[in-house]
């Protein structure tokens, strides 16, 4: 049951496919885990948590752009994108803020990550439009892209502006269903966008235990 | 709707926050309903989250709280388990795996071989198999709640099967442990050895003394369990003691004399109501006392007269607030080593007047009799040459008004003891001065200065055989 459902993990890219290195349970656990030892995210879902059934959750999708059937008024192609984690933002607080949906990459050399990359804007972009018709405003999520290897370093610094959303929403207009680009709404999504390199040995980056536990009994206290 | 059910229903909702929250209300239920009512457990805002626990089980007394971390899992089966128990094994948490439904005999974080140090590694359906034992024998769910606090390693359900199926056996063969003792012996050898493999040492004594309070209970004889130690009852402690003597008292079948002096002739009446740590009265308790009177003393004594005699003659021993003492018909006497139980104790009580007070003062060994009129108090000191003392101070006392003099103290040699006794029966104590006196002696000198309605002879043979006297026994 599981390995049928993990061919159905993460964003299906139309690009690179066959390289597109899906991170695999224990490369999105550890970066998981980064995130939550940071405390300023809080990983709630992973792709790899399956239902009795051995299916990923519902709320691992997000709803896509699609092309509507004139005949039928049906959606045609990809309704949703999985993403491999699903998480908030913690406010100063530590009450839950946006949410946050993470796409994981496991590479040992830069690849062909940068074409990945570009489809994941236009499917962020995506997602994120569609989202904001459901609720009338611009919605409360954020994205990353966190992977083990960076990429596209002569572009580095823009991967996450709004003129590169609007590159890539322009090599993958099928991404926007009828849907015109607008650039007001790239910039609004511009400031979600979050992009991590997660080094291999990011477990001996977090604290320690006696750290790990002081923070944990406070954090209980707060919480509890 | 089983747990499972439950847990699936609420995972489904489509929002995480509604999830978390509901599947947390969930597993704390449950780890309510399996543990004991002494734990208690609070739940964090963090759903499976890799570092902050779910929630967290608490237990034990104040100055020794402990702490066990529930950290839930949709799979306890995967690879990447291996991380959790790597970063989190050292604490030794309890992992609950909700969602996936095989067994982990080849868990497939197993063949890394993480140390599980003391985690306790389970399943949603081990809830529900635990739950369903519970609900079958109430009296398992002290070995659960053992389990969730303090057990290791990997349960999934079949393994719940066993070990609960065992234990239940264990329960049921003990029921007949006075005529089927051997049969008793080995379900319970059979069931500490399948517990054994999941408990550290503290929680395998924690499950033998439960399973010994049983075994008592059932009518068999402590010295007979199969436990990892030899019985000695003056080694336990208090929480052990108490489960044991609780057993006892609760008995079905009746306790002998020497069983009751073998496992608590050697507490202090001063200690055992601490030990007890209930109020208890009467039937077995009076057993108990009984076989225990000729070893307690005690050094102070209250009285409390009640308002008026009850309808039916009474005769029992009891514990009041943690202060073991003895009623009979109209007097309820306290007794301790230590004063400061009484120190609260109000004055106040109705003096017998003089003309009422011959029984009291007629016998030997009073040393002092103090009395008070309503002009002046008199302290009236026997030599040894003086004759009857009631008789010499009615004499003294024969002015006209001198009726209304009424005793206040009283201080008398102790009867077959070499100690004297301070009667204030203005507070209804008695101070021994230190001195260790026998409980039964003190009974009878209580009744003889504070009671207004007990037959001596009727106490006398309650002491002597521990049954009420015929006529009371009749009157019942």
């Amino acid at each position: 049951m599981i390995g049928a459902s993990l061919s159905a993990v993460a964003i299906e890219f139309t690009i690179g496919a066959e390289e597109s290195h899906k991170i695999g349970e224990v490369g999105a656990y550890r970066i998981r885990r980064w995130l939550d030892s940071t405390f300023r995210f809080r990983i709630d879902r992973s792709i790899y948590d399956l239902d009795a059934h051995g299916d990923p959750y519902p709320m691992m999708r997000l709803p896509q752009l699609a092309k509507i059937d004139p005949q039928t008024g049906d959606a045609v192609g990809r309704r949703f994108e999985r993403f491999d984690l699903r998480g908030m933002l913690l406010n100063e607080d530590g009450t839950p803020g946006r949410i946050l949906f993470v796409e994981c990459k496991d590479y040992s050399e830069a690849g062909q990550q940068g074409a990945l990359y570009d489809e994941y804007l236009a499917v962020c972009y995506s997602g994120f439009v569609k989202a904001g018709h459901d609720v009338e405003a611009p919605p409360d999520m954020e994205f990353m892209w966190a992977t083990t290897h960076p990429f596209a370093q002569n572009r580095y610094a823009a991967l996450t502006t709004a003129e590169q959303v609007k590159a890539a929403c322009e090599k993958h207009p099928d991404r926007l269903g009828d849907e015109a680009f607008e650039m007001s709404t790239a910039e609004q999504l511009a400031p979600r966008l979050w992009l991590a390199i997660i080094n291999r040995r990011v477990e001996e980056m977090m604290m320690g235990l006696v750290l790990r536990k002081a923070v944990v009994s406070a954090i209980e206290e707060v919480t509890a | 709707m089983s747990f499972v059910s439950d847990l699936q229903a609420a995972l489904d909702s489509p929002h995480p926050d509604d999830a978390g929250d509901h599947v947390h209300d969930l597993v704390a239920n449950a780890l309510h309903r399996l543990l004991d009512a002494r734990a208690e457990i609070k739940r964090t805002q963090y759903f499976t989250h890799t570092i902050v626990p779910d929630l967290v089980l608490h237990w034990g007394p104040s100055g020794n709280r402990r702490e066990r971390h529930v950290h839930l899992r949709f799979s306890v089966n995967s690879d990447a388990f291996a991380q959790d128990l790597e970063l989190l094994g050292s604490q030794s948490p309890l992992f609950l795996g909700m969602t996936d439904r095989r067994d982990l005999q080849q868990a497939r974080w197993a063949s890394s071989h993480p140390a599980t140090n003391g985690s306790l590694i389970t399943q949603s359906q081990v809830i529900d198999e635990l739950d369903a034992q519970a609900s079958r024998e109430t009296r398992a769910r002290k070995a659960t709640g053992t389990l969730l606090r303090v057990g290791r390693g990997v349960i999934d359900e079949p393994r719940a099967e066993q070990v609960g199926g065992n234990y239940l056996q264990a329960l049921r063969a003990m029921t007949e442990v006075s005529s089927e003792t051997v049969v008793a012996r080995e379900a319970v050898e059979q069931a500490l050895a399948v517990l054994e493999s999941y408990l550290p040492e503290e929680g395998r004594l924690e499950v033998e003394r439960v399973l010994q309070s049983e075994w008592i209970r059932g009518g068999g004889d402590p010295y007979d369990f199969p436990g990892s130690t030899p019985w000695d009852a003056e080694l336990l402690d208090h929480a052990s003691l108490r489960e044991v003597l609780l057993s006892l008292l609760g008995s079905r079948a009746p306790v002998q004399p020497e069983t009751w002096q073998r496992n608590a002739g050697f507490i202090r009446i001063e200690d055992l109501g601490r030990i007890l740590g209930k109020n208890v009265r009467g039937e077995s308790f009076n057993a108990m006392a009984h076989a225990l009177l000729p070893n307690w003393t005690a050094k102070w004594v209250w009285g409390e007269r009640l308002p008026s005699p009850p309808l039916m003659a009474t005769y029992e021993w009891l514990i009041d607030n943690e202060v073991v003492g003895l009623e009979v018909n109209d007097l309820r006497t306290f007794f301790a080593d230590d004063g400061r139980h009484f120190k609260d104790k109000e004055a106040g009580n109705p003096l017998p007047l003089l003309s009422e007070g011959q029984q009291m003062l007629s016998q030997p060994g009073l040393r002092q009799v103090g009395l008070r009129g309503p002009m002046e108090g008199i302290q009236y000191e026997p030599l040894s040459s003086t004759g009857e003392v009631f008789t010499r101070i009615r004499n003294i006392l024969s002015a006209p008004g001198a009726g209304s003099y009424r005793v206040h103290s009283v201080v008398a040699a102790v009867p077959s003891a070499d100690a004297v006794a301070k009667v204030d029966l203005d507070r209804q104590i008695i101070d021994l001065d230190g001195h260790s006196t026998p409980v039964a002696t003190l009974a009878r000198m209580a009744t003889r200065f504070f009671s207004r309605a007990s037959r001596p002879e009727g106490l006398d043979h309650f002491l002597a055989t521990g049954s009420p006297p015929a006529q009371a026994a009749s009157e019942r």
